[in-house]
């Protein structure tokens, strides 16, 4: 098996993730390292070169992130998104458990570069385990040292503050969780401003994923040229961690170098397909992104291969999907997450994913009508890119997808009444009735 | 809102050029090319959302739609809002919009006026492509004001902004996510809050409409009338929409960006409307059938009041007037007019007193406090009125409000703080008793950058201290340094004496604090001072104003642009009453009385002598009617026994007048002992001009016919005058103001600009002794604070004004009875829980009491206690101190000790054991 950088020490027997078995693995070695030998500006400069991308899900270089702050800033924040919600990726939770200091070490290597004396680490309302670890690390590190004042006795001093959600898949967008942290109604901001000229209490702010920063104290120590050996370089270098889910073998995280295949990751690290039926669809980088077929195993999973393809690397979270599943359901189960997760600030996310539920729904149930497939197409449109905030790109994903991919299985419902799992013939849905408000009391 | 940018930027909007200023938005850009770019939650008033998404538009050069409402213009940017794909985007959002939307607009109030149905019409094509079933908002109860229907609202937010961003209440907010989305209170409870009416006003579908007049009205059949608020003195633009066949006021509407208030209102201006149709208003005049003044009962006149016709009772009150200026001469005839009036009847009124009567007695209720301001401040200024507008107010650096509650007196004024401190990062000082607190109603000392909480009562002290402050840290605007040197020593060694042992001692704050406010008001580059009556009706109020003149003079606020010294006055006239002269010791205009000049120019205006005798303030004539010397008063809209303390006397000098006209709306407690009572019209049915306290004069029209028998105020002063023989004929009020601009020119175009002459003047003539004397004074004396007693504050609601707003139903809905409002700690210490009731008791054990219900209220100063005037019931007067101001005979008397003690709860009064209300 190919180096791993982040589930190194996962690895080790024995390895509990304590402040003291971190430690022993060269844990915040990285961080003196830094603090004796690199100025804040060359650590942005070693991170630019090493060509590391946010793994949050846009894919967008990381030291070219921190290099948009404005130079006349005085306070500067950092956020560690933590917020882990995406359908189908579980990578963050894995990274923020076994091995936590890896992750706060990379915060604090991020907060002295962007200049920030003070972090948050946003973590997902659900994760209430998790949250506790993460908050004995924290401890663990400013017992040591490693957090507060005059860190390892030098004139460089960081507050790191854990601040949970409350359940919002919306938090996950950066904008909208600085809204939350803030204490406000967790809805994204327009952009432009953003966050790093307008973030958290309005001053510039640079928003990181967990994977992201857990990378940083690797590269640190071992150095540009090390990290940008492995992977898919030069767009894509170093390692990716993997959330396999669905119809495999061994579901699971696998870290594997950029530019490794699908194919290699579904059939031979997860163990190929459950029961051996045929892959019939798989979602490449978590429910944002457009169906992919078994015609797209053997695309690259880097982050410019699967935009080619049509879709994208996303969260990491790869859901596999065989010849049981019919698609027209797979569709209206993604709508009704993002239908219930929609924040509902603007228009046509609020009310379109709503309406492409209802289509999909009655698709599915054998009460389609011809025009359906025309409705659907137009929605997306009028959804696609008009949007405050990616979600509304991220909606209309799986619907395009499965008709670009699956329109003869949409024909088939709409026509013949015919579906794979049943469901049109039986006039009826395993989705409950969503013609029912759901009312909740609070924010 | 962006700092005013000098750059323009010129770009293009559907092939039209536009130059705009930096900094603007395309979709205001493109307004002023003419083209209209469609939108829903875009509003002035508010910073930009983008959530309706209705108004995208095509930007060449950028690849993705963009939303004009918060993109900013940029030079040579090549804007298409009409383009195939724009239209298309635009479309396809209205589609979505309507989707959901319950097209109930037949039965919707805000029907004909619904910026959804306008809208629909241009960017929709009827077919209706949604065929599920339309969501369906469970109805659940909100509030007896406002309604809520939500399956019409389009989650543009703009009221949740407003109440957010404009009034700082953040009483609604949205609930839910996705499609569920709603706009709900904390916890889904009763909406409270200070029902301003902004959330119904800018809503742009009928989601939020009126509860009041629910079904009552289809916009378009309404008469619209623009006028001016009579409730305060902020001075706010409305519309009375009336219904002319049934002579009614339906509903009160504003327009955003118009008037001194740019649109906004407070409860008193939204949902205070219904005093003029209130169902107690006079139907016509009374008087007493015996109609013999000469006979008094032991407790008002003898006789009951019946129903007269209009000319027998302005013969009776002719003859009278007549027959007691026969026999006791004109000056023992008084009048007061009220501050809610206009100024033509101000005008009038003292016209027909001085010239018709022949007496000097004319007075007004800005006595009350506001004489303090006119007396201190003309002699330095030139007039009583704030010498920052508005508009200096929200582009203020500092800002220091002392002894004022803003929210609950000035409301609109105070929104002008809030805009200045939200969105400008103005610093603001407080000065005051009252502390910090989160609640359903603004408090203004939640937004303070540099809070100065003192003790009850010393507010005074504080403005004393700020000028030794400014003086002895070297804070003196050069200019006055070197101008006056000699004043300025003169105030240095006036504060010497003062020492801040004694100021912590006396105010509670710590001497740092207020050096800081010091300092931070003398080197702002843009400062503001606002006082209201915790300066000007409190004890010692004259002198304090001139203290904060003095701080204003040496912290160079009169000398910086766009820096001042505001008064807040609380009534809508107090200003211009005054300076119409209805004042005994001003002619119109504010021209002393004694000021020989100014008396010819009047005698040869006006073709007649004025009385000679000095004239008496209404304190005055209270006591001289006592004493036998004034026999009749004549009172037109005031209610002294209804508002003035028991030991003050009223009573005793009400029962010995020999004739006691009462001309008001309603039958006030003063009119039931009255000889004759004329019925008044309100602010609704005549036409004026009021003059804010900024000094702006605003005309208020007519929107619907005097109710009833009643007159305006202006055309009884005129019958009466004839009646007397010396006829004041006009034919309409404007005729009146005509003749007040002609006897005092440019007074409706006066600024409301320092007089720097007056200040030269006044700087050279500072007398030392009166200046030492006026610092050296001791502070307003609390005593020694008996054990288990509280101090007693009388103040204002923001849902009150004075004892006129009780006629208005729905007002009285939102606050139907008084509660004591004691800090939670006391109430601990007394056992209390909210809404017990107690007994309030003088300090010497006098039998008369109040009984309230108490509320637990964090902003109390711990040893005090606060109920709101306007439920001034009999035992409450019993409970305050009474003095009068020896120079300004400003009557002081809103606070006092007392002892509160648990009552039985059978002694708690049905009225207020049902107000669940807050107090």
């Amino acid at each position: 098996m190919a180096e791993t950088i982040i589930f190194r020490n996962k690895e080790l027997p024995g390895y509990t993730g304590s402040l003291a078995d971190y430690e022993k693995q060269e844990g915040y070695q990285a961080l003196r390292l830094m603090l004796e030998k690199y100025p804040p500006e060359e650590v942005i400069d070693l991170i630019k070169r090493s060509g590391l991308r946010g793994r949050g899900g846009a894919g967008f270089p990381t030291g070219m992130k921190w290099s948009f702050l404005p130079k006349d800033r005085t306070v500067t924040y950092l956020c560690c998104n933590a917020d882990e919600s995406e359908p189908g990726t579980f990578k963050d939770r894995e990274i923020m458990t076994v091995d936590p200091h890896q992750m706060i070490e990379g915060i604090i290597i991020a907060s002295y570069a962007i200049g920030a004396r003070m972090a948050f680490i946003y973590t997902r309302g659900e994760f209430a385990k998790e949250a506790g670890i993460v908050e004995r690390a924290i401890r663990d590190a400013y017992a040591a040292g490693y957090l507060g004042r005059n860190i390892l006795g030098k004139e460089f001093h960081l507050e790191l503050y854990q601040y949970r959600g409350a359940g919002a898949y919306i938090c996950g967008e950066e904008t909208a969780l600085l809204e939350s942290i803030e204490g406000k109604r967790g809805l994204p901001r327009s952009k432009p401003p953003f966050p790093a000229v307008y973030g958290l209490y309005g001053k510039p702010t640079v928003v990181n994923n967990v994977e992201t920063l857990a990378n940083l104290p690797h590269i640190l120590r071992r150095g540009v040229e090390w990290y940008t050996a492995i992977g898919s370089p030069p767009k894509s270098p170093g390692t990716r961690v993997f959330s396999v889910s669905g119809h495999v073998k061994r579901p699971g995280n696998y870290e594997v170098p950029m530019g490794t295949t699908f194919r290699e990751l579904i059939f031979n690290l997860a163990g190929g397909m459950k029961h051996d039926r045929p892959l019939k669809a798989f979602i490449p980088g978590g429910a944002s992104a457009a169906f992919f077929t078994p015609a797209h195993l053997d695309v690259k999973m880097d982050f410019d291969e699967v935009a080619k393809a049509g879709s994208m690397l996303g969260s990491g979270g790869v859901t596999i999907m065989d010849d049981s599943v019919c698609m027209i359901w797979a569709a209206a189960n993604l709508l009704q997450f993002f239908h219930h997760e929609s924040c509902g600030k603007c228009t046509p996310c609020r009310e379109g994913s709503n309406w492409l539920l209802r289509i999909l729904q009655r698709i599915e149930r054998g009460h389609g009508q011809p025009s359906d497939l025309e409705l659907l197409t137009t929605l997306c449109g009028n959804i696609g890119g008009r949007t405050v905030c990616a979600f509304g790109d991220a909606e209309i994903a799986p619907v395009l997808s499965t008709i670009q991919h699956f329109r003869d299985e949409y024909e088939a419902h709409i026509h013949r009444r015919e579906c794979i799992m049943g469901h049109a013939q039986q006039q009826g849905s395993l989705l409950s009735d969503v013609a029912q408000p759901i009312t909740f009391v609070g924010h | 809102m962006p700092e005013p940018a000098t750059a323009t930027v010129t770009l293009t909007i559907d092939g039209k050029s536009v130059t705009v200023e930096k900094g603007t938005y395309v979709i205001d850009a493109a307004r002023a090319a003419g083209v209209h770019i469609p939108f829903f939650c875009s509003h002035v008033k508010l910073t930009p959302d983008a959530n309706c998404r209705m108004c995208l538009v095509e930007v060449e050069k950028m690849p993705k739609l963009q939303t004009s409402c918060n993109l900013p213009v940029a030079e040579g940017m090549v804007v298409r809002s009409a383009s195939e794909k724009a239209v298309q985007a635009q479309e396809g959002v209205m589609e979505f919009l309507l989707s959901n939307h319950p097209l109930d607009c037949p039965l919707c109030d805000q029907g004909g006026e619904c910026e959804l149905q306008d809208r629909a019409h241009n960017y929709s094509d009827n077919a209706n492509r949604f065929t599920e079933p339309r969501r369906a908002p469970e109805k659940r109860y909100f509030s007896p004001f406002i309604e809520r229907e939500m399956s019409r609202c389009i989650t543009c937010m703009r009221c949740t902004r407003y109440c957010d961003e404009i009034l700082d209440v953040k009483a609604i907010v949205a609930v839910n996510r996705s499609d569920r989305v709603e706009i709900s209170t904390f916890m889904d409870r009763e909406l409270d809050c200070e029902f301003c009416g902004g959330c119904i006003q800018i809503c742009p579908v009928g989601a939020f409409t009126s509860r009041v007049v629910l079904y009552d009205y289809r916009p378009w059949q309404l008469k619209k009338t623009e006028t001016i608020c009579g409730y305060c003195a902020d001075g706010c633009s409305l519309r009375l929409e009336s219904k002319v066949t049934e002579n009614q006021v339906i509903r009160v509407t504003s327009d955003w960006e118009k008037g001194r208030n740019l649109g906004d209102l407070c409860a008193k201006g939204y949902f205070g409307y219904h005093v003029v149709n209130s169902p107690d208003r006079l139907p016509g005049p009374l008087m007493r059938d015996n109609g013999a003044p000469a006979v008094r009962p032991p407790d008002g006149p003898a006789g009951h009041l019946t129903a007269w016709p209009w000319i027998e009772a302005i013969e009776r009150a002719s003859q009278q007037l007549t027959e007691i200026k026969r026999r006791h001469g004109p000056e023992a005839i008084g009048g007061v007019i009220s501050a809610r009036c206009t100024n033509e009847e101000a005008y009038l009124f003292q016209k027909l007193m001085r010239l018709a009567v022949g007496t000097p007695h004319v007075d007004s209720s800005s006595r009350d406090g506001h004489l303090n301001t006119v007396r201190a401040l003309r002699p330095i200024v030139g007039h009583g009125r704030m010498t920052a507008p508005y508009e200096a107010i929200t582009a203020a650096r500092v800002i220091m409000v002392i002894g004022a509650d803003i929210t609950e007196t000035n409301p609109i004024t105070g929104l002008r703080i809030k805009a200045a401190v939200r969105h400008r990062g103005a610093a603001l000082i407080t000065v005051g008793p009252y502390l910090k607190e989160i609640g359903p109603i603004s408090n203004i000392v939640n937004l303070a950058t540099l809070p100065l909480t003192v003790r009850p009562g010393t507010e005074a002290l504080i403005a004393r201290a700020l000028v030794k402050a400014v003086v002895e840290e070297n804070l003196v605007e050069p200019s006055i340094t070197a101008e006056a040197p000699a004043y300025v020593q003169r105030i240095r060694a006036a504060v010497a004496p003062l020492t801040w042992t004694s100021i912590e001692a006396q105010t509670g704050q710590a001497a740092g604090a207020i050096k800081e406010a010091a300092r931070q008001l003398a080197t702002a580059e843009r400062a503001v001072i606002l006082f209201g009556q915790g300066i000007t009706r409190q004890a010692g109020g004259y002198d304090a104003v001139l203290t904060l003149a003095d701080l204003a003079i040496l912290t160079g606020l009169y000398a910086k642009e766009g820096s001042g010294l505001n008064p807040l006055c609380e009534e809508n006239n107090e200003m211009g009453v005054v300076e119409m002269g209805a004042a005994p010791e001003y002619l119109p205009g504010l021209i002393e009385v004694q000021d020989a000049a100014g008396r010819q120019r009047f005698r040869e205006l006006w073709k007649e002598e004025l009385p000679a005798a000095a004239g008496w303030s209404l304190v005055e004539m209270l006591e001289q009617a006592r004493r036998g010397r004034l026999k009749a008063l004549y009172l037109v809209g005031e209610d002294p026994l209804g508002s003035l303390p028991a030991s003050s006397g009223v009573r005793e000098a009400l029962r010995s007048l020999d004739l006691l006209i009462c001309q008001d709306p309603f039958l006030t407690e003063t009119g039931k002992m009255a000889h004759i009572v004329l019925p008044a019209s309100t602010f609704a049915e005549k036409e004026g001009t009021f003059t804010n306290h900024e000094g702006r004069v605003q005309r208020v029209r007519r929107a619907i016919e005097p109710v009833g028998e009643s007159l305006p105020d202006w055309e009884i002063f005129s019958q009466l005058a004839g009646a007397l023989g010396y006829p004041l004929e006009y034919a309409s009020a404007t005729e009146i103001t005509d003749e007040i601009n002609r006897v005092v020119p440019s007074y409706a175009t006066a600024g409301s600009h320092p007089d720097p002459d007056a200040i030269r003047r006044y700087l050279s003539g500072v007398d030392e002794a009166a200046c030492s004397a006026r610092y050296r004074a001791a502070a307003p004396s609390l005593g020694k604070a008996p054990a288990a007693t509280l101090r007693l504050i009388i103040g204002q609601s923001l849902f009150h004004s004075g004892k006129l707003s009780r006629r208005a139903v729905e007002l009285d809905k939102i606050e139907p009875a008084g509660r004591l409002q004691l800090n939670p700690g006391d109430a601990e210490r007394l056992g209390l829980e909210e809404g017990d009731p107690v007994r309030v008791r003088p300090v010497d054990g006098q039998a008369a009491e109040i009984v309230a219900p108490i509320a637990r209220r964090a902003k109390i100063p711990p040893g005090s206690c606060r109920f709101h005037g306007h439920f001034a019931e009999a035992g409450l007067r019993h409970l305050v101190d009474w003095s009068v101001d020896p120079v300004t005979h400003v009557p002081y008397f809103r606070s006092g000790r007392v002892v509160v003690e648990r009552a039985a709860v059978a002694a708690v009064g049905a009225d207020q054991s049902t107000s669940k209300r807050r107090a």
